[in-house]
């Protein structure tokens, strides 16, 4: 195995459980919102662009340059950027999905609103289903 | 300083644990959900990582910054609390602009 099947790997899996989540959340009534999501992500790969350059330069982190696509942004591979983009896109669905289902209805009903159109509102068309 | 990397990492979580106990949003929350999301994380990100390992594409290089202490071969203490930092991270970023988007922009 290479470093970009692992972390095509580790990324489907993080896509799939979103879906999955985003489906039983949907049906609960209280859809997975996409901008925070979105927020998270942007600010994540960010860090991890000037963090891992950071960690590879003094020599915290090393990695087998052989194995990797050889895509990088400064000395960090692209690759790296799997663990936060999984991050995001996975523990935002845990956290809905380990909601009780109980109190899931009950705060759908008086909180989820503002927050759910926003995210409807800049991320577009399909935002809904997106989530 | 063979802890300047943990040490780093603790200090920056301890950060976050403030913001978190500010603000509310996630161990101050609730509890449960946290430490299970947070350990989905760790659980994920590790199990990655050992694959990695396996297959020969994460080595540790020598280094002044790290404790050197191994859980695993190739796999330093370190990494499990990066790894719960990140997440950490990862879903105070979410619950914080959650709450930012639900008030139409104050905090």
């Amino acid at each position: 195995m290479t470093y970009p099947t692992l972390a095509l790997g580790l990324v489907a899996l993080a896509v799939a459980v979103r879906v999955l989540a985003g489906a039983v959340a949907r049906r609960r009534g209280r859809p997975i919102p996409v901008v925070p999501t979105l927020v998270a992500a942007v600010v994540l790969l960010a860090l991890t662009a000037a963090f891992d350059n950071v960690m590879l330069a003094v020599g915290v982190d090393d990695y087998a340059r052989a194995h990797a696509s050889g895509l990088a942004i400064g000395r960090a591979p692209i690759e790296d950027f799997s663990y936060p983009l999984a991050t995001a896109l996975l523990l935002p669905g845990v956290w809905e999905l380990s909601r009780r289902r109980q109190h899931a209805e009950h705060e759908a009903t008086h909180d989820a609103g503002p927050a759910e159109e926003h995210a409807a509102g800049h991320a577009g068309p399909g935002a809904r289903r997106a989530g | 300083m063979r802890v300047a990397y943990l040490g780093a990492l603790l200090l920056s979580g301890g950060g976050l644990a403030l913001a978190d106990r500010r603000w509310r949003l996630l161990f101050w929350e609730d509890a449960r959900r946290a430490a299970l999301v947070v350990g989905t994380g760790v659980a994920v990100l590790l199990a990655a990582d050992l694959v990695g390992i396996a297959h020969g594409l994460f080595f540790r290089a020598p280094t002044r910054v790290m404790t050197g202490l191994l859980l695993a071969p190739e796999l330093p203490v370190e990494e499990p609390v990066f790894l719960a930092f990140l997440s950490y991270l990862t879903m105070l970023l979410v619950r914080g602009s959650e709450r930012v988007l639900a008030r139409g922009g104050t905090p």
